[in-house]
């Protein structure tokens, strides 16, 4: 089944807009980052994506029940680990697929947490924990608000590849925001650029970084490498 | 004072030791009130903070304010207001309840509820909007989210109905009024110490205070085993 959908979306916090996008596309099957500096409403657009925010705008081609959110400050829910991916089972109505859990547990390094309680755990664990929920909830897109942001470079690239591998070949949808310019280039389709709220620029990954366009992007860009995050 | 001090603890293990009819009947009486009215007070407390901690509405901080507000009800004044709803005169005065048990426990969940819920809403809120969000990512509905908190604040409310049955225990403006501290029907503990104060009877009134003391030590040392076998569960 294809999920195409699009997203247009205004969100104001107060007198503040937040987010001013116009009917922004996603392709089924295609990986998406979205990118640009704190308060550009990276964040803001997948909470309305996950409909975990009210906003005025409407989403087109895609149900509630069809995205899997995980936000940047994810937590661990104070029951075991492996109690944390059967409570997503539960919640989807599917079956507790053990063997697969315990998989998932053992590909992001958790599994000799399995029987640890999920609320105890470090920021990187804790993390990986609230992905593992997320791939077991296996829903059509999955939605990933810096997911690696809390986790070591090792660990970072384990997990990248773990999420990029499984969107492939499971044909999902994968969205994601991050500051990683590395991680950016390497599992994404697409790159969205947010600037003050509002969508500036979409390109290919292979235009990335080379043919931007935009003024701010350059900036942005030019920035991250002065800070040597790229 | 230190010599008066040292009788009451005489006279309060003296009391134990000796297995006395009404004591045993006075601790019975304050134990079946007080279980009774902290866990209605609880069960109705603790949806109302947690359901306030939750969502987001229209007069929230309003509602906050009024719940906080109420946590400081004066005991006596309910009293007397479930007095007068339910003496011969008032409208509820056909249920025939003053001067029983139940309209102490009726007083009590009055008086308790709002600091149950009070203290819910407080404890929960600053830790709702990270778990909430994260539910959110994973589609729960309304129930499971709720279920959800409640599992992840069960330290505080333990913590909370440790509170309310220890107010239930050392209550006695409300209970006084309503129940009428008769002697084999509506005393119990808080009013029997009262009423020894009046009659001057200070180290019989102090020794049931080391016992009410003891019951609510006894309560916390449970509750205290229950919370460190939750944890160890949990690891």
């Amino acid at each position: 089944m294809q999920n195409n959908f699009s997203i247009t979306a205004k969100k104001m916090y107060g007198k503040r807009s937040v987010l001013d996008v116009e009917k922004c596309k996603f392709e089924h099957g295609k990986s998406y980052a979205i990118i640009g500096a704190n308060g550009s409403g990276k964040s803001t657009l997948l909470k309305c994506i996950a409909r975990a925010i009210d906003f005025d705008g409407k989403i087109e081609g895609l149900s509630k029940n069809m995205v899997a959110y995980m936000p940047q400050q994810s937590v661990g829910f104070s029951f075991s680990v492996i109690n944390n991916l059967k409570f997503v089972y539960k919640t989807r109505e599917k079956k507790f697929k053990k063997d697969e859990a315990k998989k998932i547990l053992k590909d992001l390094d958790l599994l000799h947490l399995e029987k640890k309680n999920a609320a105890k755990l470090s920021g990187g664990e804790t993390q990986r924990v609230a992905l593992a929920r997320i791939l077991c909830a296996d829903a059509p897109v999955f939605l990933l608000d810096e997911f690696t942001a809390s986790m070591d470079i090792k660990q970072a690239k384990v997990c990248q590849e773990l999420v990029s591998k499984r969107a492939k070949d499971r044909d999902k949808t994968l969205i994601f925001t991050s500051h990683q310019m590395s991680q950016v280039a390497e599992i994404a389709d697409y790159v969205l650029f947010l600037h003050e709220g509002k969508l500036l620029e979409t390109m290919g990954v292979k235009d990335f970084p080379k043919n931007v366009k935009t003024k701010e992007l350059k900036e942005f860009l030019e920035y991250m490498l002065t800070k040597e995050v790229f | 004072m230190w010599d008066n001090v040292g009788k009451s603890f005489a006279k309060a293990f003296e009391l134990m030791g000796a297995r006395d009819q009404i004591l045993t009947e006075i601790v019975r009486t304050t134990m079946n009130m007080a279980f009774r009215s902290s866990i209605v007070a609880f069960l109705l407390g603790v949806p109302i903070g947690l359901l306030v901690a939750m969502n987001d509405f229209k007069g929230k901080k309003a509602i906050v304010a009024f719940m906080r507000t109420m946590m400081g009800l004066p005991a006596v004044a309910v009293g007397i207001l479930v007095y007068m709803l339910f003496s011969g005169t008032g409208p509820f005065g056909h249920l025939k309840l003053i001067f029983s048990v139940k309209l102490m426990v009726i007083a009590q969940v009055i008086l308790i509820t709002p600091v149950v819920a009070g203290m819910t809403e407080t404890s929960v809120s600053k830790s709702t909007d990270k778990i909430l969000e994260t539910a959110r990512g994973l589609n729960l509905n309304p129930l499971k989210k709720f279920l959800l908190i409640l599992n992840e604040s069960k330290y505080q409310l333990i913590a909370i109905y440790m509170f309310a049955i220890a107010r239930s225990l050392s209550e006695v403006g409300a209970v006084q009024i309503v129940g009428g501290n008769i002697l084999h029907k509506t005393r119990v503990m808080t009013t029997a110490i009262a009423l020894n104060y009046n009659m001057g009877e200070f180290a019989l009134a102090v020794a049931l205070g080391f016992i009410l003391i003891l019951i609510v030590l006894s309560i916390n040392v449970v509750a205290t085993l229950l919370q460190m076998t939750l944890e160890k569960t949990n690891k």
